[in-house]
């Protein structure tokens, strides 16, 4: 009995603590990007748009997607870049093999005719079978290759871009017209010290959109996706702002960013192996830099948005949390040299350990925790205190956290929120810890287990669907 | 001790849960005030578009109610007028623009410079260079006391707009950077004889500034830099050389041939690279010679620009099928037949 007590209280004090410190963590975060949102607020965005809309004074960009099997998407997608505004800038669609009508659908919307064209293999990567050009949109291209994955898709259309940017755009992804331009602001203005940037991604589901513009912004009806539309607010809100401002950027998130072209060339690309090729590009960046001995930066922007498709389901959210967690870990343990090692200041120091103790074993301490809880109240007496204590930090960073979030966006988009969604939104975030955050606590633990056992789920992820839709259906 | 931390913790969310309860409610309340607002703009645009357009596009005299009588409607008369100095390049609408807002928007601008609050300020330093408000920038430059390097662009703006010789001065003075991009937004408010001055003195900038004035003076289009830029290609700073053989590009003319011949021997491949593109101003019978030496290059870029320069010359198809006959350079070739693909395609 005694050990138990013993046990009970050291588990109890130490996910207490952890809670804490996470709660702290979170706090800090919260804290610096209301100050620069609050700065900024009600700044007249336009000018700057207006500004840099010449050719003149921004950088063409090429457009890459690629696409696996996006016979639903695709043309909205492709018709929402045709209308960004932006002075300079090619669009090239990379078909992963589909086995779909995604190419004849493209071709045949956008009157694709096949061209010959040198292309410089910069990044190793798989042949290209052909190259097409739209006769409507001539800076629209298609190329088709065999499947090899998103991470060799991406590959592709980076040898076959011939601007000094590249922006990484999923084929079920809508952009806002002046997402682009914003998006490309800091690395126009920074004369090249910004390498990356990545854009705010949110949720679609329940938007009214046409021919890939936005009509209308709706909040969806289903609570699954409301929970994650509250999630995503949260985390690119809250977490990649201040990460952002201290250069500790690990993820931008591959559904919408901007690279330079010669730094990820000279970086080596897109791994094929990994499951989550964005952030590992972005670590791998971080460390060519270090190496490199330069001065660059990598930048989370959140005004410009990009819109993409959540998970309606149970099992299809399992999917790809699990996978989620699973790159994540692999892109850790990949770099695992870079933690708490100095040579890589504040991206070693900082980051390295945060990601590894807030993102990536954290569910383990939470589920702990809620396993924790559990097993006082069976055990009654002093446990029944930590156990409430316990709670209470979850209704703290999972609850309160969440209203803020909401308020936040809710604040800093005061002309397009509607009282009705951001009154269902906050009543919502009071049931999170109750059933989403532990449910996604669960997959996460799952995706951990899956990375300690180098599990790939053959037959399912071996198709190297490149879509993140596609992959959850399959 | 667990029984304190509980209470703190309760004390601490139901704080939090409160100031949650009050920001909604507030944000409730700044919902309602947009919304009223939006509806006044709107209904203010509504009501005057035709005598604005009148008074702008026609011969129509000026109407008292055009007047703006509160914030709501500057906002509005501010969303016109931009629409039209964004749309439509017309120096008698923005003389009436110009002059309206001297008159009956100076005193709002005026206030919200004096805001606290930062994007209130900047706005209205927007406004101002949009405006062009001369009046206030003695009141802009009492505003920024923090020297933050946005507002600070933002005088520069419109000194460049409003004040030019002190623009000179200022940028001169090397006291603040900015990015290339910002450098030639602010040169390009100026006339081309203003920046004919800054390049005098153009080793007296700073770096950025340096590559963005060549820059913004080539696309300038004018004959009368010719010389100037000519003598920069002596400069002993690559980028400036690289920079200056891309504006002589961009404005099209070669005066004399052999200046440029060094640089296909150049072993930096960009200044390579803008020698083939701007061989194309001159006859291919004087320039063949080289291009075809471009055309075998180590480098893709440069082998690329080279059979497109050679193809955009009427002999230039002939010249080609030539060269693909005569050489052994696969690369070479591989170009050569993929513009002259492309050549076939667009005929």
């Amino acid at each position: 009995m005694i050990i138990l007590d013993y046990l009970m209280w050291f588990f109890g004090g130490l996910i207490i603590i952890y809670m804490l410190l996470v709660i702290v963590t979170y706090g800090l975060m919260f804290f610096f990007a209301l100050l620069k949102l609050r700065k900024e607020y009600r700044l007249d965005q336009t000018e700057m748009d207006e500004t840099y809309i010449d050719a003149f004074y921004s950088k063409p960009v090429s457009v890459i997607i690629p696409a696996y099997n996006e016979e639903v998407g695709i043309v909205d997608s492709i018709h929402s870049l045709l209308s960004l505004h932006y002075p300079e800038f090619e669009i090239i669609m990379v078909n992963d093999g589909s086995t779909d009508r995604t190419q004849e659908i493209v071709i045949e919307q956008f009157q694709m005719k096949k061209i010959e064209k040198v292309i410089k293999m910069e990044i190793p990567a798989s042949p290209i079978i052909q190259i097409y050009q739209s006769q409507i949109h001539p800076n629209c291209f298609l190329v088709e290759k065999e499947n090899g994955g998103k991470a060799d898709a991406l590959n592709v259309g980076i040898n076959v871009a011939k601007y000094p940017y590249f922006c990484s755009v999923d084929g079920d992804s809508i952009l806002e017209s002046t997402s682009l331009l914003r998006l490309m602001k800091p690395i126009a203005l920074s004369d090249g010290e910004v390498i990356a940037a990545g854009g705010n991604v949110q949720i679609a589901n329940g938007m009214n959109m046409q021919l890939g513009s936005i009509l209308e912004t709706n909040v969806s009806k289903n609570y699954l996706v409301t929970m994650q539309i509250i999630e995503y607010f949260r985390s690119f809100l809250i977490g990649r702002i201040t990460l952002s401002k201290f250069n500790l950027v690990l993820i931008i998130s591959g559904a919408f960013s901007v690279f330079s072209k010669k730094w990820v060339v000279e970086a080596g690309g897109y791994t094929k192996s990994m499951i989550g090729e964005d952030m590992e590009l972005v670590v791998k960046l971080h460390r060519y830099i270090r190496k490199k001995k330069e001065k660059k930066r990598i930048e989370f922007v959140e005004n410009p948005v990009c819109w993409t498709e959540a998970p309606e389901t149970m099992a299809v959210l399992r999917r790809q949390r699990r996978r989620w967690h699973q790159g994540l870990l692999e892109s850790l343990w990949n770099h695992k040299t870079m933690t708490l090692n100095p040579r890589y200041g504040g991206i070693g120091l900082l980051s390295f350990p945060y990601f590894w103790l807030v993102e990536g074993l954290g569910p383990i301490i939470e589920l702990g925790g809620y396993i924790y809880i559990v097993c006082a109240f069976f055990l009654g007496d002093i446990y029944y205190e930590i156990a409430i204590l316990l709670l209470l930090t979850f209704v703290l960073y999972g609850v309160v956290f969440s209203m803020m979030a909401v308020l936040f966006e809710a604040w800093s988009k005061n002309k397009t929120f509607k009282v009705a969604d951001l009154i269902r939104m906050m009543l919502l975030s009071f049931t999170e810890i109750f059933w989403y955050r532990p449910i996604t606590l669960i997959w996460r633990c799952e995706g951990l287990l899956n990375f300690l056992v180098r599990r790939r789920e053959w037959g399912k992820m071996d198709r190297k669907g490149i879509s993140s839709k596609e992959q959850e259906s399959i | 001790m667990i029984e304190l931390s509980i209470q703190l913790l309760l004390y601490i969310i139901a704080i939090l849960l409160g100031f949650c309860g009050v920001a909604m409610i507030y944000l409730i309340y700044q919902k309602r005030n947009e919304e009223k607002k939006n509806h006044e703009m709107e209904k203010y645009i509504q009501n005057t578009k035709i005598l604005w357009q009148g008074y702008f596009l026609g011969d129509d005299q000026f109407a008292v109610t055009l007047i703006p009588k509160n914030k709501y409607q500057i906002l509005a008369v501010e969303h016109i007028f931009l629409s039209y100095l964004r749309n439509i390049s017309n120096p008698i609408i923005q003389q009436k623009i110009y002059t309206f807002t001297q008159m009956y928007l100076k005193e709002y601008y005026q206030n919200e410079l004096k805001s606290r609050n930062w994007s209130r300020k900047m706005n209205a330093m927007y406004r101002i260079a949009d405006f062009h408000i001369q009046e206030l920038i003695g009141t802009c430059e009492v505003s920024i006391k923090h020297k933050h390097s946005i507002e600070v662009f933002q005088l520069l703006k419109i000194y460049s707009i409003l004040e030019k010789e002190k623009f000179i001065q200022e940028i001169l003075l090397c006291n603040y950077s900015f990015s290339e991009s910002e450098y030639k937004k602010l040169f390009s408010y100026l006339e081309v004889e203003m920046l004919q001055r800054l390049m005098e003195k153009i080793e007296n900038l700073q770096q950025a500034a340096q590559y963005a004035l060549i820059d913004t003076i080539a696309a300038k289009g004018s004959m009368a830099v010719i010389e100037g830029l000519e003598e920069l290609l002596v400069s002993e700073d690559t980028e400036i050389r690289i920079r200056t053989l891309r504006g002589l590009e961009r404005l099209g003319v070669i005066r004399n041939l052999e200046t440029y011949i060094p640089f296909v021997n150049s072993s930096i491949w960009e200044e390579r690279l803008m020698v083939a593109k701007l061989f194309k101003y001159a006859p291919l019978t004087y320039t063949a010679e080289h291009l075809e030496k471009l055309l075998q290059d180590s480098n893709w870029w440069v082998r690329s620009q080279a059979a497109s320069t050679i193809i955009e010359d009427p002999r230039g198809y002939q010249r080609l099928k030539e060269f693909i006959a005569t050489t052994n350079d696969q690369y070479a070739i591989d170009m050569a037949n993929e513009v002259l693909e492309k050549r076939m395609r667009a005929v």
